[in-house]
């Protein structure tokens, strides 16, 4: 970037060094990179997970983390050198000159403390206005973010408000004292798509007021529809850098095309997202016409203590065929997992039948649904939580051959096998879930969910806690996959751009119930109800419009 | 926190009514199981009555010497020429009453012998609590995520004082404080400076295990994400730990403080010994020698009964500090998924 305004810049940092450790086990997480921000300006910070782009954000409020070292030829914040700033000054600086929006917003507000207590700690930190007049300017602050009824949400809990109200309140905690400087990190990431474009606009609305943004993210997507100014980094550096437009249009880098060809959206449709010698782009099989899983009116209520009984699947029917990938998209609360865990016969409906392979649940007993498990299996979101934490990757994959029954002689031959088909080595074998990477464990899980050879995958977001690389990578395994062996997925996810990707046909699911369904091309590109456009206008994209008919697409594949 | 089914039957005739009804019936709940655990004694006690080798009325009478028209009250009071559930049903009313029996070898009422002696133990008891606690708190304030020199010294410090037997401790304290430094007063002293070498003795192993265990919490708590927020948002380190971390990293100390109540009522047992003061402790060993089975099953119930009377107050406790806790309504409605 050039740097030669006379204006000095709001954050001037120059070759930037963060390590933690030292010696042999250092880990040199920022190494060497040289960044402005100037007022009003809005610049991001994108890449995966481990290229030290939160470090690069946490030193500029001295937080980079426990056993850090933070060197620098320059850093200077709305002036003042912040080299080597003891902690008394830094705390002067934090909330005060710099905001802070955790990724998170659950975790971010302290879940034993009311709204208005979190949001007013900053007001009461730096004795920004008397302390009686704190509680009616956390009101006037939650009410600049667009809660609404601002009074009755500042007594509550943090537990009581929604995803986006939470994230809504914990930007007003970070603005509260009126910083110049505004750090988001990954701020919509756990966000539905529709909340997601509410916290972008609220974003864009606070750059407006003249505040500057410091985004970070791992989905270019998502910043491009606020950032002026893009920073991609890998490995502790800066690859590329510029004005939006610039860096989306005509990207230099090789990773910064890898990270635009990983975005799944309309152009990208039956492509490969990832890079991968020898391959071309897979051609989608065409689905058979036997009907592998079959759900008719499915219902399941829960009753809510307090709160009368909510219907989390009301009246769903859907039909599978071999070797189709039928696409479920819904906010959080949608009944989407619900459905799901019906499908898997983890629950059991209230009213309503699931037919596997032409085979109902119900009329089993304990030992059929058993064998009857095996043709249906699931991947999750979070592997992690799904393994054993101390089982080695062998035994996690051979556990379900063990319990089809297959001699304890060949199971290592197979796991050998499955773990080739998902793209893993043998030396992951020994290793346990904590020792491998988002990527990896996702692989192993999927290789698991193959092991019993399968007729059907449910997929419950198995990519929603991925970066959009790995995510690229995982989307095309399963792909390929479906090529090779003829499965059928039902795939939940509320990334639409991803359902794009994966699915021949589509669920929309609100409210636990079913508001459209048909053609992935009918729904994307004539969807009928409210709902859905509401939905598909909501999706960032990196033309900064919704999905656009393929007619209209720029060529950014390769 | 488990919810009661019956409050989920009702809200449809009305939302508020039936949230508030809730950590009543909770509490309700809890009180019954009180309720039976002190039933459990009871019948445990009256047990063990029937099966003490010899009579039933040489159990009670223990080593004294009594009449033969007191035996026969012994007889006429407990029920003893009764059916066995006739007796059982006297036993109950009589301890319904507030009637724990007579000790014949004190040639007292069983509760006049406790309320003596209730007092000075109450004390010890409060206070051992009150330094365990104060202790463990100032301590894992003091060294949680300190540098390791810091958190080792405490580690180690606190594994020591786990180790070391209470009535050495107390001897040790004595020895140093009152004999050589007359700082506290000796042997038997009453009042509160009195208190203080005993509650100390008593305090310090549960304050390390207690420590220890907040300690960890803390340093748990200090990783989460609201507290990097709280810092960003420029709080100082004390008010982060006192305001955000602590509340947090106390709920498990308050469920071991419940837990190590019976660890509590044994020291003291000792500490009294060692310090020749008054107490139910001392009490209770000389009514084991003497076999003086009335006074020993009646504090039997009554440490049953402050056992019981602890947990329940530390369950009711968990909701002021996690407000997550309080009313099932607010156990999110949400779907868990994504």
């Amino acid at each position: 970037m050039t740097t030669a305004e006379p204006a000095p810049h709001l954050v001037d940092v120059e070759n930037l060094h963060v390590t933690f450790g030292s010696g042999r086990s250092a880990v040199y997480a920022v190494r060497g990179v040289s960044f402005t921000v100037d007022a009003g300006q809005s610049v991001a910070v994108v890449g995966e997970s481990g290229s030290g782009k939160s470090v690069t954000a946490r030193s500029l409020i001295g937080l980079a983390g426990r056993g850090s070292a933070v060197r620098a030829d320059r850093l200077r914040i709305e002036g003042t050198d912040a080299r080597a700033l003891p902690e008394g000054r830094w705390r002067q600086l934090r909330g005060k000159h710099v905001g802070f929006v955790l990724q998170d917003a659950l975790g971010s507000l302290d879940p034993a403390r009311r709204v208005g207590a979190e949001v007013g700690e900053t007001l009461l930190a730096h004795r920004t206005v008397a302390r009686s007049a704190v509680p009616g300017k956390v009101v006037d602050l939650l009410r600049q973010v667009g809660v609404p009824s601002p009074e009755a949400r500042a007594s509550q809990f943090p537990h009581q408000l929604s995803g986006g109200l939470r994230q809504r309140a914990l930007i007003a905690s970070a603005i509260a004292a009126d910083p110049a400087l505004l750090i988001a990190d990954e701020p919509t990431t756990a966000l539905d798509v529709t909340v997601q474009a509410q916290i972008l606009q609220l974003l864009a609305q606070r750059k407006a007021t003249g505040i500057a943004l410091l985004l970070i993210s791992h989905d270019l997507a998502v910043v491009s529809t606020v950032a002026d100014h893009v920073l991609v980094m890998k490995d502790g550096v800066f690859v590329e850098q510029g004005p939006t437009r610039q860096v989306l249009d005509d990207p230099q880098h090789p990773y910064t095309r890898q990270l635009l060809a990983a975005v799944p959206v309309a152009h990208a449709r039956g492509t490969r997202l990832s890079p991968r010698a020898g391959f071309t782009a897979q051609p989608r099989p065409v689905a058979g016409q036997e009907v592998v899983l079959e759900a008719k009116n499915l219902v399941k209520t829960f009753q809510v203590p307090g709160q009368g009984s909510l219907t989390a699947v009301d009246d769903v029917s859907l039909q599978l065929y071999a070797g189709e990938t039928l696409g479920i998209v819904g906010e959080s609360g949608s009944g989407k997992s619900t459905t799901a865990r019906l499908l898997l016969d983890l629950d059991r409906p209230d009213s309503g039948t699931v037919d596997v392979d032409g085979t109902r649940w119900s009329r089993l007993d304990a030992r059929a649904q058993r064998v009857l498990r095996q043709r249906i299996q699931v991947v999750y979101q979070d592997p992690l939580s799904s393994f054993d934490p101390r089982y080695p990757v062998e035994r996690i994959v051979a556990e379900p051959l063990a319990v089809a029954g297959q001699p304890r002689t060949g199971r290592r031959a197979r796991v050998l096998e499955l773990l080739d088909q998902v793209g893993l080595t043998a030396d992951v074998l020994d290793r346990r879930p904590a020792q491998l990477s988002g990527g990896q464990r996702q692989r192993v899980a999927i290789a698991r969910a193959l092991a019993p050879r399968p007729r059907v995958i449910v997929c419950d977001e198995p990519v929603s806690a991925l970066d959009v690389s790995i995510q690229a990578q995982v989307l095309d395994l399963l792909a390929d996959l479906q090529a090779e062996l003829g499965i059928s997925y039902v795939f939940i996810s509320h990334h639409l751009g991803v359902i794009y990707h994966v699915s021949d046909r589509v669920l929309v699911m609100k409210d636990g119930k079913v508001v459209e369904s048909g053609d992935v091309e009918q729904i994307f590109h004539h969807p009928r109800h409210a709902y859905t456009r509401n939905l598909l206008a909501a999706v960032p994209t990196l033309e900064g419009a919704a999905l656009r008919p393929r007619a209209a697409e720029p060529q950014v594949t390769r | 926190m488990t919810v009661i089914p019956a409050a989920g039957t009702r809200n449809r005739s009305g939302l508020r009514a039936a949230s508030a009804r809730v950590p009543a019936a909770a509490l309700l709940r809890r009180a019954g199981a009180a309720v039976v655990v002190l039933w459990g004694a009871v019948t445990i006690t009256f047990a063990a009555l029937h099966l003490i080798p010899g009579g039933i009325v040489d159990a009670i009478i223990g080593q004294s010497r009594v009449s033969p028209e007191i035996r026969a009250q012994i007889v006429k009071d407990y029920a003893l020429d009764k059916p066995l559930y006739v007796q059982y049903a006297e036993y109950f009313g009589h301890l319904l009453r507030g009637d724990l029996g007579h000790s014949y070898n004190q040639g007292v009422p069983v509760a006049t012998a406790i309320g003596q002696q209730a007092g000075s133990t109450f004390a010890l008891l409060l206070g051992g609590i009150g330094f365990a606690l104060v202790a463990a708190v100032v301590v894992a304030v003091a060294t949680a995520n300190r540098p390791r020199w810091i958190r080792g010294t405490a580690a180690t410090a606190e594994i020591v004082s786990v180790a070391v037997p209470s009535f050495w401790l107390g001897i040790l304290l004595l020895t140093v404080f009152s004999f050589q430094l007359h700082w506290f007063p000796a042997i038997g002293a009453g009042g509160l400076s009195g208190l203080v070498l005993p509650a100390i003795a008593l305090g310090l192993a549960p304050a390390a295990m207690l420590s220890q265990v907040l300690r960890q919490g803390l340093e748990r708590v200090l990783d989460e994400p609201f507290i990097t927020t709280a810092r960003a948002r420029g709080v100082r380190s004390a008010g982060v730990l006192l305001r955000h971390a602590l509340r947090h990293a106390v709920m498990p100390v308050i469920t071991l403080t419940g837990w190590l109540i019976g660890a509590f009522v044994s020291g003291a047992v000792v500490i009294e010994s060692v310090f020749s003061r008054q107490g139910l402790g001392q009490m209770t060993v000389a009514a084991i020698a003497q076999r003086d089975f009335p006074l020993v099953s009646a504090i039997v119930l009554i440490s049953a009964l402050v056992y019981v009377v602890v947990n329940f107050v530390v369950d009711a406790v968990y909701p002021l500090l996690d407000p997550r806790l309080r009313r099932p309504e607010a156990a999110a409605p949400r779907e868990r998924s994504e």
